[in-house]
């Protein structure tokens, strides 16, 4: 089934590689600049988290990864290498053969990811278009991954519409569609939000078994901490279109070198264990990204500013072996340049 | 204390077919049971949580109490009068002193109206005379932390975070007794969410309002309820105190539920008591206790007779509903036990099974 390509140095490259990422939104009022400089390494068969709160620019990156973006969207500056292609520079049609083949994504609404007028037959099938074989292998194919994420009698459930099957249904479907192919990187974007708790965890774990059996990467899109605690083994943290922080995830949860990485996990209620009247907070507002901006997007909400900060936009320091920050403080605490 | 708010086997029902479809498909009961005999109380200047999934009937409870639902059965009281049978012009007298607040903090309040409007129309709807609209917008304005000048914006010039708090004033304009707040952090990112549930305790310490929150995060509720009520398909099946049910919880599906709040740290991972499928449909409820399809301690007598409600020998207010109740063994399992360590490619240490 899958088209194994031997000549890929799966161990040296990482598998996708953004590189200095600038994107603008054209507005009325002039250009967003949503993403400015992001850097980011997914490397075979690990989960990267994108961690960020609305309006950081998680879903703009992922978005940009799979080329889905509005038409005033411009890639100003940067690259996307996917198994050393560049993704913004191929044309649409090389483009299109990745797409459902080497790469997948899982969306935030299953309600709305599914076409309501088609079974799920007929869109499960329409999905391995990529494979030269039968209809009624592609057919059993599906069947088996729907076993495989645990929707009932596949058999005959496969004939259903996407309105017969409940919200924690309909992602299973999704992440069965979204796997069918074996892809070498899947994209998923905030797949648990619209789902209930108990249904969360049940999806969390499929999703982790899944990844171990077929062996791809995933990026991994969520707003939720505790559960890019417990599916990442790396994680970059967003704040208002910029990489922050970012490195594996027990260095990120347990020595967080940014300054907003500390205080969004302070805020986490579920990290505090004793109860209280008074929960912590990041005091001020996600800066507007109109214009240019100078110094530190954290600044106006960061406790320890100084005049550095007004001025000069902090580059990348190594807090870990294998974490990076972008802030000042680092420096000053006599941390070497990334 | 005496109880402010005092619910009582209240049953709400909704019709899920016309009466000639039921007909002709041959449906005896073309209901189904969204609130299936709910009791609870309020007293004064407490909060109760109420919590569930999606789809167990906790805003259809929110929705009947302030009459936006009318119930089929069962009895509300607010302050010792009974709310059920009253017409709408009895019961305007109430919804003075009751306020809820909407899940959508954008969606609830009207595009229209500019922020002063919206913080004085319950004192216009109510006859409340107010000689100066902008001065009494602008201290409801103060007393949630927003800036006086706010009050000439419109709904669509405020960030999710400011939307709610202009929700909170609303809801305080007309100095109520008990706030029913409808998921009030849903939508908004953790940094704000501790925010609202701040100004929330606050208000209710300055002022000693009684506050209802319904919500699915548990989170939230470990921080600001008294007490919590677990909902299951329209029924409580356990209530108590918050902390006496976070440390000791006596029902399968509340263990459930707390062991499924995933924990913003890599290495501890909890022990998680997975439940198998999803909520069944209300259509179908099933027979006996409605937990017993998902639950792992369920047995013969489960599927066929509905549990007594039975109360905690040390804490009578901390009652549950079940046949086989957890013991004090599975408190120790619930605690988080550290992660082993494995590389990325080991199979073994994944999640329990």
């Amino acid at each position: 089934m899958r088209r194994e390509d031997p000549t890929l140095p799966m161990s040296a490259h990482p598998l996708l590689e953004v590189r200095n990422l600038s994107l603008d939104f054209g507005s009325p009022r002039g250009r967003v600049r949503a993403l400015r400089n992001v850097s980011l390494d997914v490397p075979p068969g690990q989960v990267v988290g994108i961690v960020g709160e609305s309006g950081s620019g998680k879903s703009t990156l992922a978005y940009t990864v799979m080329g889905l973006l509005p038409e005033n969207a411009q890639v100003t500056a940067g690259s996307i290498v996917f198994e050393r292609r560049n993704l913004l520079t191929l044309t649409a049609q090389a483009r299109r053969s990745l797409m459902g083949d080497r790469l997948s994504m899982i969306f935030q609404d299953p309600m709305t990811a599914l076409n309501p007028v088609r079974t799920i037959e007929s869109q499960m099938i329409d999905i391995q278009h990529h494979e030269y074989s039968s209809r009624s292998a592609k057919r059993s194919h599906a069947v088996d991954m729907l076993k495989r994420v645990g929707i009932p009698d596949p058999q005959s459930r496969i004939g259903n519409y996407p309105h017969q099957f409940s919200g924690g249904m309909r992602q299973r479907i999704c992440i069965a569609m979204a796997l069918l192919v074996r892809p070498a990187l899947l994209i998923a974007d905030e797949p648990t939000t619209a789902l209930d708790a108990t249904l969360e965890v049940q999806i969390i774990h499929l999703l982790k078994d899944l990844q171990r059996e077929i062996g791809c990467s995933i990026l991994f899109v969520s707003h939720h901490l505790g559960v890019v605690a417990e599916l990442c083994d790396r994680v970059a943290v967003m704040y208002a279109g910029e990489v922050v922080e970012q490195g594996g995830a027990r260095d990120i949860f347990h020595r967080p070198g940014h300054p907003y990485t500390r205080a969004l996990l302070e805020c986490d209620p579920g990290r505090i264990k004793q109860r209280t009247r008074n929960l912590p907070t990041i005091p001020g507002e996600v800066p507007s990204l109109l214009g240019t901006k100078k110094g530190c997007i954290f600044r106006p909400r960061c406790p320890h500013a100084f005049d550095r900060c007004v001025h000069e936009t902090p580059g990348e320091y190594r807090v870990a072996a294998d974490q990076v920050a972008r802030c000042h403080l680092l420096d000053r605490a006599g941390m070497v340049a990334a | 204390m005496s109880a402010l708010l005092s619910v009582q086997d209240l049953r709400v029902r909704f019709r899920t077919m016309g009466s000639l479809k039921a007909l002709t498909t041959g449906t005896a009961d073309p209901f189904i049971d969204a609130v299936c005999g709910v009791s609870f109380e309020i007293r004064k200047g407490e909060t109760l949580a109420l919590v569930g999934e999606s789809g167990s009937g906790k805003s259809t409870i929110a929705r009947t109490i302030i009459g936006l639902q009318p119930a089929v059965s069962g009895s509300i009281r607010f302050d010792g009068e009974e709310l059920i049978g009253l017409k709408a012009a009895e019961r305007k007298s109430y919804l003075r002193r009751m306020t809820m607040m909407f899940q959508d903090p954008v969606g609830s309040l009207s595009p229209r109206l500019t922020v002063q409007s919206l913080l004085t129309e319950p004192s216009r709807i109510h006859g409340v005379s107010t000689r100066d609209r902008g001065a009494e917008a602008e201290r409801l304005l103060r007393m949630v932390g927003l800036p006086g000048d706010f009050g000439r914006r419109y709904p669509h010039q405020l960030s999710g975070g400011q939307a709610r708090r202009v929700g909170v004033a609303r809801a305080l304009a007309l100095n109520p007794d008990l706030i029913i707040a409808d998921e009030p952090t849903a939508g908004l990112d953790v940094s704000v969410q501790g925010e609202v549930l701040n100004l929330l305790a606050r208000l209710q310490d300055e002022l000693g309002i009684a506050i209802l929150i319904i919500t699915h995060n548990l989170n939230v509720v470990r921080h600001m309820a008294d007490r919590m009520a677990i909902m299951y398909l329209g029924r409580i099946v356990e209530i108590g105190s918050t902390e006496g049910i976070f440390d000791y919880p006596r029902h399968p599906y509340t263990q459930a539920l707390l062991s499924a709040n995933p924990v913003p740290d890599p290495d501890a991972v909890l022990n998680r008591i997975e439940i198998k499928g999803e909520v069944p449909s209300m259509l179908r409820r099933p027979s006996g206790c409605e937990f017993h399809t998902r639950c792992r301690y369920a047995q013969e007598i489960c599927s066929r007779i509905f549990p007594e409600p039975a109360a905690n020998p040390d804490d009578v207010e901390h009652r549950f509903k079940c046949h086989f109740p957890l013991t004090c063994e599975t408190k120790v399992a619930l605690e988080p036990r550290p992660r082993i360590p494995d590389s990325i490619n080991a199979v073994s240490g994944d999640g329990p099974e």
